[in-house]
C-alpha cells in the first residue's frame, strides 16, 4: 500500500523526479493533468495495482504510471463540472525528467504529495480559452 | 457455468488488474481474452464466444463507447453482457451506456464492487459463488 503524508519531509523534498505522465483534455474545460514520481514510487504504485510481491519491469511501471494519471485525470475534470458535460481524454503520454522544471505556470495547480517510498506530484494546468 | 471474458482496456496493468479482481471474485471464469482496444476487441469477439465484456472508454483507435455500439448492433453479440469500467463522470455519456445495456463500473473500483455489479448482470445466484475466496486481502482499490 501507498501511504501519503500529510507534508513532504526535507529528505523527501530532495528527492528528483525520474519518471511522468501527462494526460490532455477537451470538453467543457481543456487542459493537462501530469504526475511525477521519484525513482522508488513507480515500482511500488505497480506492485500495488497489480498485487505483485518481486520486482515489476520497466514497461509495466510506465503503464502503471499512465493508468494512475488517466484516473486521476477522469475524475479531477469530472468533479470540475460535477458530472455535467463530456471530457474527452487522450491516451497517457510519458514525460522526459530531464525537461522538469519547478516553475509553476500562472494557470496551473500543483500540489506535492509525501509517500514512505518518495514523493509524487500532480499538476493540473488548464488552457485559457 | 464458467463465463468466457473480454477485457478491453490500453493499460496492460488495468487489463491485469481487472482479470486478477475476476479470479478473486469467485465468479466462474472460462477462457479469458484480452485487447488492447476496440478494433482488436471485435477481432476478439469475431474469433470467440465471449459470455462477458468489461471494457474501458478512453482507449486509442475505437473507444469503448464505439465497441459497445458495434457489439449491439450485431446480432451475434448483441445480448452480450457488457461492464464498462472507466473514470468517466459525464451523467450524460453513463446514460448513454446504460441505454445501450451495459452496466458501469468507476474507476478506481473495489474488488467487491466489480463482483456485484458482475452478480447483478449476469444472473449468477449466490450458491453459484460457493468458495469464495476473500478479495480484499492484498487486493489494490482500482
Amino acid at each position: 500500500m501507498l501511504f501519503p503524508s500529510d507534508a513532504l519531509t526535507d529528505e523527501q523534498r530532495q528527492l528528483p523526479f525520474t519518471a511522468g505522465v501527462s494526460v490532455r483534455f477537451y470538453g467543457p474545460k481543456s487542459g493537462r493533468l501530469e504526475v511525477r514520481t521519484s525513482a522508488r514510487v513507480g515500482p511500488a504504485l505497480t506492485a500495488n495495482m497489480l498485487g505483485a510481491d518481486g520486482a515489476v519491469d520497466a514497461q509495466l511501471q510506465r503503464d502503471a504510471l499512465g493508468e494512475l494519471g488517466n484516473v486521476l485525470c477522469g475524475n479531477v475534470v469530472s468533479a470540475m463540472t460535477n458530472g455535467i458535460g463530456v471530457f474527452h481524454l487522450h491516451p497517457p503520454r510519458q514525460l522526459d525528467p530531464a525537461q522538469f522544471t519547478d516553475l509553476v505556470d500562472p494557470n496551473e495547480e500543483c500540489v506535492d504529495i509525501g509517500l514512505d517510498e518518495g514523493r509524487a506530484q500532480v499538476r493540473l494546468f488548464l488552457s485559457s480559452r | 457455468m464458467a463465463f468466457n471474458v473480454l477485457v478491453v482496456d490500453d493499460s496492460a496493468v488495468m487489463r491485469a488488474m481487472v482479470i486478477k479482481t475476476l479470479r478473486l471474485s469467485g465468479v466462474p471464469v472460462g477462457e479469458v481474452f484480452q485487447a488492447a482496444h476496440g478494433e482488436e476487441g471485435l477481432d476478439r469477439l469475431r474469433a470467440h464466444w465471449v459470455d462477458l465484456v468489461l471494457l474501458d472508454l478512453n482507449m486509442p483507435q475505437m473507444n469503448g463507447e464505439e465497441l459497445l455500439a458495434e457489439i449491439r448492433s450485431n446480432p451475434d453479440t448483441a445480448s452480450v453482457a457488457v461492464i464498462v469500467v472507466s473514470t468517466e463522470g459525464s451523467e450524460a455519456r453513463i446514460r448513454r451506456i446504460r441505454d445501450l445495456g451495459a452496466a458501469f463500473v468507476h474507476k478506481p473500483f473495489r474488488p467487491e464492487e466489480l463482483r456485484a455489479v458482475i452478480r447483478d448482470l449476469t444472473g449468477v445466484s449466490d450458491d453459484s459463488f460457493d468458495h469464495v475466496p476473500a478479495v480484499s486481502d492484498g487486493s489494490s482499490d482500482f
